[in-house]
């Protein structure tokens, strides 16, 4: 049967969902064609959306919390999708490793921050924000992280896997927990409970590669350890030996 | 055979509160009764239903959110309330047509059976009229009428032959659980949360997520995607 219900001018108005606190995250639009007409789905699609929304039901719909109205709107373009990112995901606090709002804009009626673009460009983003924010962590990681350090760390390579929806980033994921099951492995945390979530998204293999990096970057964190400034008793057969130690570039 | 599951589909936002975020389900894992809208309060009052907790058989509806959980049915038949086989809300709106839907007092009232007898009435249902219990859950139509005519009526729609269970006590969230579909974002948060909580609290939840009972969404997907995928994976356990 020909079915002749795709429009020519899409717009879009909104997205489908309440957006989630501290969340950052791609979602299906909501669109308008022609005008005061909505629905939700692939407007590609040869069978049509289940239903058609007018004016007032849309807005029963955003009161109900179904879809997210956007104050802004945008011309359609194939598989574009709405990216938007919650200001505490964004900019959690002053010891937090903030992300740059450029890319998104904010949105009053949405509550958080966002942008309509192609799927292909909001992993783009994803990934750049995923990266800066593992790079973060290890780099807390690297030096001989205090408490608040670690905390840091650990909010970074958590917010990074918001960034790394499987399987698109799957590496990125990868990366982001190495971070936090090095963090945990710190601050000795037990990270059998991780090892065993990370079970959504890996093979056993990935996960022990995964385990093996992230001790090894644990050790690291703890790579010079507090010497003991004290000389030692001696060892039970004879007088301690004393070695003098001299720079070579001193002695040149 | 498995038995059709309760579904409950939730994340609805009543008072521009969503009914369950992410923190809450896993910090207080309850499903409430009072989570509805008052308008669902004005129709118990009319067809005189007590305080119930909505649940569809084996229909995850997209119109109460993004967050479908499926039980196992067996332990409703022990609790208060009762079932019908369509939808109580959409027959008191005048959205389920048939002889006599009219008086939606009295249609609810001759239709309405007990939880104790509801899982023998409701299998007799589907055998009757569907071509088996995986078309019921895919949201096929009948292949026979019922006597008042309603479920090949022309205007009617799913709800209108969908039992719905009307249980009048709260219910814990993870209490015979047997599927949670959500949204990407969703289950990044859900894990997030999870991560704060110590061993003992977070046990029964690291067995969900880490089970087949957990299933996520591709990301980008909409509500009626998440649905769409617990509908298909219930049909695939009848």
């Amino acid at each position: 049967m020909a079915i002749t219900w795709r429009p020519v001018e899409v717009t879009v108005v909104g997205f489908c969902g309440l957006p989630i606190s501290a969340a950052a995250a791609m979602v299906a639009p909501v669109f308008e064609s022609p005008i005061g007409r909505y629905f939700v789905g692939d407007p590609d699609s040869l069978v049509p959306p289940r239903c058609f929304l007018d004016r007032s039901e849309l807005e029963q719909q955003r009161h109900a919390g179904y879809l997210t109205l956007t104050e802004r709107q945008w011309a359609r373009m194939p598989s574009g999708v709405v990216l938007y990112a919650h200001s505490k995901f964004m900019i959690p606090g002053a010891n937090s490793c903030n992300l740059p709002l450029s890319e998104l804009t904010p949105d009053t009626a949405a509550g958080v921050h966002l942008t309509y673009v192609t799927r292909a460009h909001a992993l783009a983003i994803l990934h750049r924000w995923g990266t800066l924010l593992v790079e973060d962590a290890n780099r807390t990681l690297s030096g001989r992280p205090n408490v608040m350090e670690l905390d840091r760390a650990m909010d970074a390579a958590q917010r990074a896997l918001f960034c790394a929806p499987p399987p698109e980033h799957k590496s990125l994921r990868v990366e982001a927990f190495i971070s936090l099951a090095a963090s945990y492995i710190v601050c000795r945390r037990p990270p059998e409970r991780l090892y065993r979530e990370m079970k959504l998204d890996f093979d056993e293999l990935t996960i022990s590669v995964i385990r093996q990096r992230a001790e090894a970057k644990a050790a690291g964190a703890r790579a010079y350890p507090f010497m003991k400034s004290r000389i030692g008793a001696d060892p039970a057969d004879g007088k301690r030996l004393c070695v003098t130690v001299s720079r070579a570039a001193a002695a040149a | 055979m498995n038995q059709v599951p309760l579904v409950r589909t939730e994340g609805k936002a009543f008072a521009d509160q969503a009914t369950l975020t992410p923190e809450r389900m896993v910090r207080d894992p309850r499903l409430l009764r009072a989570s509805k809208t008052d308008g669902t309060r004005e129709v118990e009052r009319a067809l005189g239903l007590g305080d119930s907790l909505y649940f569809y058989v084996g229909h995850a509806c997209p119109e109460f959110g993004q967050i479908v959980l499926a039980y196992t049915p067996e332990w409703s038949t022990s609790e208060p309330g009762g079932a019908t086989p369509f939808d109580t809300g959409g027959l008191q709106l005048g959205y389920v047509q048939g002889n006599g839907t009219d008086d939606p007092v009295s249609y609810c009232i001759s239709h309405r059976v007990t939880l104790a007898s509801w899982l023998d009435d409701f299998t007799a249902y589907v055998e009757r009229h569907f071509s088996s219990p995986g078309a019921y859950v895919l949201g096929e139509r009948a292949q026979t009428d019922d006597i008042s005519g309603r479920l090949l009526h022309p205007s009617n729609s799913r709800r209108a032959w969908t039992w719905e269970l009307q249980i009048e006590s709260d219910h814990q969230l993870l209490a015979n659980l047997k599927l949670l579909c959500v949204q990407s974002e969703l289950a990044e948060a859900i894990r997030r949360e999870l991560r704060m909580l110590p061993d003992d609290e977070a046990a029964a939840w690291i067995d969900l997520i880490s089970s087949s009972d957990f299933r996520v969404a591709p990301a980008g997907a909409e509500a009626p995607a998440v649905c769409g995928m617990a509908e298909e994976v219930i049909s695939t356990w009848l």
